[in-house]
């Protein structure tokens, strides 16, 4: 187990002046714009581009002088905080403290250890038809409630939750077995409930299997309605492209047809929402999948088994392939780490996947060594992110979470709603276009002081223990950044805050433009 | 023209963005703007008979043979007996094709697309798409985003790099290309002073309008030090906060009676077409339309299965019939291309769900007055027989979409750097664009 002792520092990317750019590119620069009067000679950036699936992308230029705002963070033990958890909040710094790194990696990754009772029972009192039965939910009289308390839950949890590793592993998961709630509805409480929290830090190969289980699954992907002769190959695909192998894991569209006749008959039945063999829509000819042959079966009743059988054994080939292994390691190393992950790290979680057979925490250690951790750049907050992590470092007031959740919306990721089934994005260039929004959500949760919502208490956690500008600089630099804070933001800040009157107003400014900052917009 | 009632502090936000981004950012020049990753081009020339581009993706992977039903193969009818649209001679009440050769019909969804195509104005390619045969929407939606088929490690897009290698169509313009999408597409990725929006009348920043002023400067100079794509993008988004502002989208009146559909992406053309009009320097616009995945009870036929693909293709054919009629036959200072495409077509046969199954060869549509229209392009049709088809399943490709998009850049959006833009591809030009 790594601990922070084996902590390397960060080498810089390599100096780059400019001096790499051709000159012939220079001289057209200077030809070709025409009115160009400033040479771009630094454009390069260390800024991780990230990039949706596959192959990292392959560093074909060379790394520019303006650095990413992880230069700045030397504390391997807040690097961790930042890595595992949906944003830093005193509380947690200091039982990261407390604990050290090894220790609050471990007390993390154990998290059905951890007695999260309280947010438990807040759910549980607010958002109540979460703990209905699939039947009952199905005869709720929706109006968005059913999805409403599910969306409230899942942003609840993921900020106040003590439990964060897991949170952000529930997140990976539900983008990895992504789902459209508009298609599926009710379903996903259940899928939730059944497939992603139960071994969100679990064994990969019970996940997948329950997903394949799982009615919001099979109906999002339309294998509920797959029969023979002529089946749908929309899940078959996907359980191959985005659940395991990868799209470039080494089956062939042929594969896909086989698979696809393999599962005909998996279905679901649609109330209330579980899971079914409908043996009479299954294909019970002799099938070859990925070199393996699948003979023919009775086709009576007392073959069923035997027919639902070729689907299990069809998983647990996927389950057992390599090309699974180094695919969720990639992904999983994409998420925790870095856009581009080493490959010695995305090698090493592989075999790790293979030794445990397919053990999430075994990988999560691995990829989260103290070295790797130090070594990785900074990623870039996607908006749940963004709104968790600046909740998480100034909210200590929550009534109702709904209307802070809603926000969502305007930040374009509203959860469950991402319509096709790989997930939302996790790269730079998707996100980071959304500037106002971003700003906007600033102001909104800066000001955010009501009874029946939320409270920012700038009093109690800004404007205290001093209650001046350096003061109140001094909490945002601890609570925002865990003191982290680039100097020449921190100074910009109090300059902006000592530029008009001091008040409570000017104060909830200040907020806004912290959050605001770029720095703030990486973990 | 401009509303004030919901948009406190926007004067402020108007003369500061001028004042700290647009001086600022002119000090930086062009060239600054360039990508480093670009090799060398020659910029294409910014010129009044230029075109605007309007590039729309049908994600999901649209079932062409649904849209433009190839009821001249006998194929098409045996292989989909439950989907299939009938042909125009054919007997009886059912909802026929709409001829548009001998060969090629509309879908009755599509109807409100032959004004457009019988003027002259609107292309249909056929057997077109990706030369990669990849049936993954993942793979297959991205190769044709950046332009190059089964390259994992180009990041930028090829309507992103054709606005890094031309001169901005107008030197001021604080914005030059949008996705009217909830993120910036990977087509866009990589052009200079672009970005998502996927409101633009709702694109403002808020607060108190005494310090939006002060605010802004501190953002300008936060920012200013940020990795990129970060760092322009904030330049851009502040300076587009003033240009959105001057147009009035809630109050745009159409031109020639058009009607766009009161639905995300009529809205997105409707926007578009304000954008255009208002002439403020806006070059490129991707639009998505998704609901394209139509594994199961498709509804290609009107009345089946909910009309559920019919309703998408009014919704597709009706905004663009609106654009065609409000842009296309109406005022603007530069011309307009618009463009349709999607990540592949789907199996020739219907699989047992009503639906069709991913697949190869696709529908492509260009529109414009300078687009050579009123036909059906194909580079010979090869055909729906089982023999003929790839995998034994799917419509061949013999049609590079390329082939459409390049002739486009070169003849009409005036860009030469093909290679720069379609990188490994050899141009064939069809035809496509007007002598």
């Amino acid at each position: 187990m790594p601990t922070p002792t084996d902590v390397v520092t960060r080498e810089q990317d390599g100096p780059d002046t400019g001096t790499t750019t051709p000159p012939s590119r220079r001289r057209f620069f200077v030809l070709g714009a025409g009115a160009v009067a400033t040479l771009a000679t630094t454009s390069a950036t260390t800024a991780q581009t990230g990039f949706p699936r596959g192959k990292p992308i392959k560093k074909t230029q060379p790394a520019g002088i303006r650095p990413d705002p992880s230069t700045e963070w030397k504390d391997p033990l807040l690097r961790l905080v930042r890595r595992i958890t949906m944003g830093l909040a005193p509380a947690e710094i200091a039982l990261a403290r407390q604990l050290g790194y090894a220790g609050y990696l471990e007390y993390q990754l154990n998290a059905s250890a951890i007695d999260d009772s309280v947010v438990d029972a807040r759910i549980a009192m607010q958002m109540p038809l979460l703990s209905q039965t699939a039947d009952q939910l199905r005869q709720a009289p929706d109006g968005g409630e059913v999805y409403n308390q599910l969306a409230d839950m899942t942003m609840y949890r993921a900020a106040f939750s003590k439990k964060q590793l897991y949170e952000r592993m529930v997140e990976f998961w539900t983008d990895h077995f992504s789902t459209l709630y508009d298609k599926i509805g009710h379903f996903k409480v259940i899928d939730d409930r059944q497939v992603i929290r139960p071994h969100a830090l679990g064994k990969f190969p019970d996940m997948l299997r329950a997903s394949a289980n799982s009615a919001a699954m099979l109906y999002y992907l339309d294998q509920a309605s797959s029969r023979k002769p002529t089946p749908n190959e929309n899940y078959a695909r996907e359980i191959m492209e985005l659940h395991s192998l990868g799209a470039d894991g080494g089956y062939t569209q042929n594969d896909v047809a086989q698979l696809a006749r393999i599962l005909t008959g998996w279905s679901i039945n649609y109330n209330p929402g579980t899971f079914v063999f409908n043996f009479g829509n299954h294909d019970t000819s002799a099938k070859t999948f990925l070199g393996t042959n699948f003979p023919a079966t009775g086709t009576n009743a007392a073959a069923a088994a035997a027919m639902k059988a070729e689907g299990d054994t069809a998983i647990t080939m996927l389950i057992n392939h390599p090309s699974t292994a180094r695919y969720l390691s990639l992904k999983m190393a994409q998420w925790l780490l870095a856009y581009t992950p080493p490959a010695a790290v995305v090698d090493a979680t592989a075999a790790v996947y293979t030794a445990t057979g397919g053990d999430i925490k075994a990988m999560i250690r691995t990829i989260l060594s103290g070295k790797n951790v130090m070594a990785s750049p900074a990623k870039y907050k996607r908006p749940f992110h963004l709104i968790t992590s600046s909740v998480r470092s100034m909210v200590t007031e929550v009534t109702n979470i709904r209307a802070v959740r809603a926000r969502l919306s305007q930040l374009d990721m509203e959860s469950f709603y991402w319509e096709q089934p790989d997930g939302y994005p996790d790269r730079v260039s998707w996100w980071s276009g959304l500037v106002t929004q971003r700003w906007n959500w600033a102001t909104y949760i800066s000001n955010l002081n009501s009874a029946t919502v939320a409270r920012v208490n700038t009093v109690a956690s800004f404007r205290a223990p001093q209650d001046n500008a350096a003061g109140v600089i001094n909490q945002i630099n601890g609570r925002l950044f865990g003191g982290e804070m680039p100097r020449a933001l921190g100074s910009a800040l109090q300059a902006y805050l000592m530029a008009a009157t001091y008040n409570d107003a000017r104060v909830r400014e200040t907020l806004a433009l912290a959050v605001s900052s770029q720095e703030f917009q990486w973990y | 023209m401009h509303d004030e009632t919901n948009d406190t502090g926007c004067q402020e936000y108007r003369s500061l963005a001028r004042r700290d981004f647009l001086v600022r950012g002119a000090g930086f020049g062009i060239a600054a703007m360039l990508p480093s990753w670009l090799p060398n081009v020659v910029l294409a020339q910014s010129s009044s008979s230029r075109d605007i581009i309007v590039s729309v993706f049908l994600s999901g992977g649209c079932d062409g043979m649904s849209l433009v039903v190839p009821f001249g193969d006998p194929a098409y009818y045996t292989g989909r007996p439950n989907i299939s649209i009938a042909r125009p001679d054919a007997a009886g009440t059912e909802p026929k094709a709409i001829a548009l050769d001998n060969f090629f019909g509309f879908s009755p969804g599509m109807a409100p697309l032959m004004p457009a195509y019988t003027a002259g104005d609107l292309l249909v390619a056929h057997a077109t798409g990706s030369v990669d045969t990849s049936r993954s929407h993942f793979d297959a939606q991205r190769y044709i985003e950046v332009g190059k088929p089964r390259d994992l490690n180009l990041a930028t897009g090829w309507l992103g790099r054709h606005l890094a290698t031309s001169t901005p169509l107008r030197s001021t313009a604080p914005l030059r290309a949008l996705g009217l999408t909830s993120g910036l597409p990977t087509t866009l990725v990589g052009g200079p002073k672009t970005l998502p929006i996927s409101s633009p009348s709702a694109f403002r920043v808020d607060g108190s309008s005494a310090t939006a002023n002060a605010r802004a400067q501190f953002l300008a100079a936060n920012y200013a030090s940020a990795v990129e794509p970060v760092s322009a993008n904030a330049l851009d988004a502040t300076n587009t906060i003033a240009l959105l502002q001057t147009i009035n989208f809630s109050g745009y009146t159409t031109q020639n009676g058009a009607v766009y559909p009161n639905t995300g992406f009529g809205n997105a053309l409707k926007s578009s077409a304000a954008l255009i009009k208002s002439d403020v320097g806006i070059e490129a616009i991707h639009a998505f339309l998704g609901g394209w995945d139509t594994h199961s009870a498709q509804g290609s036929r009107p009345g089946i299965d909910n009309s559920y693909m019919h309703n998408r293709m009014l919704e597709l054919s009706g905004a663009l019939a609106a654009f065609y009629a409000d842009v296309m036959q109406g005022t603007t200072a530069n011309g307009v291309t618009l463009v349709v495409i999607s990540e592949f077509g789907r199996n020739a046969r219907e699989n047992g769900d009503k639906g069709t199954d991913h697949g190869r060869g696709n529908v492509a549509f260009a529109m414009g007055k300078k687009i050579n229209g009123g036909r059906v392009l194909t580079n010979s049709w090869p055909g729906l027989a089982r023999e003929n088809l790839e995998s034994g399943q799917d419509l061949r490709v013999t049609l590079d979409h390329r082939d459409i998009l390049a002739e486009i850049v070169q003849k009409r959006l005036g860009n030469t750097n093909l290679s720069t833009i379609f990188p490994d591809y050899t141009p064939q030009f069809r035809n496509v664009v007007k002598a």
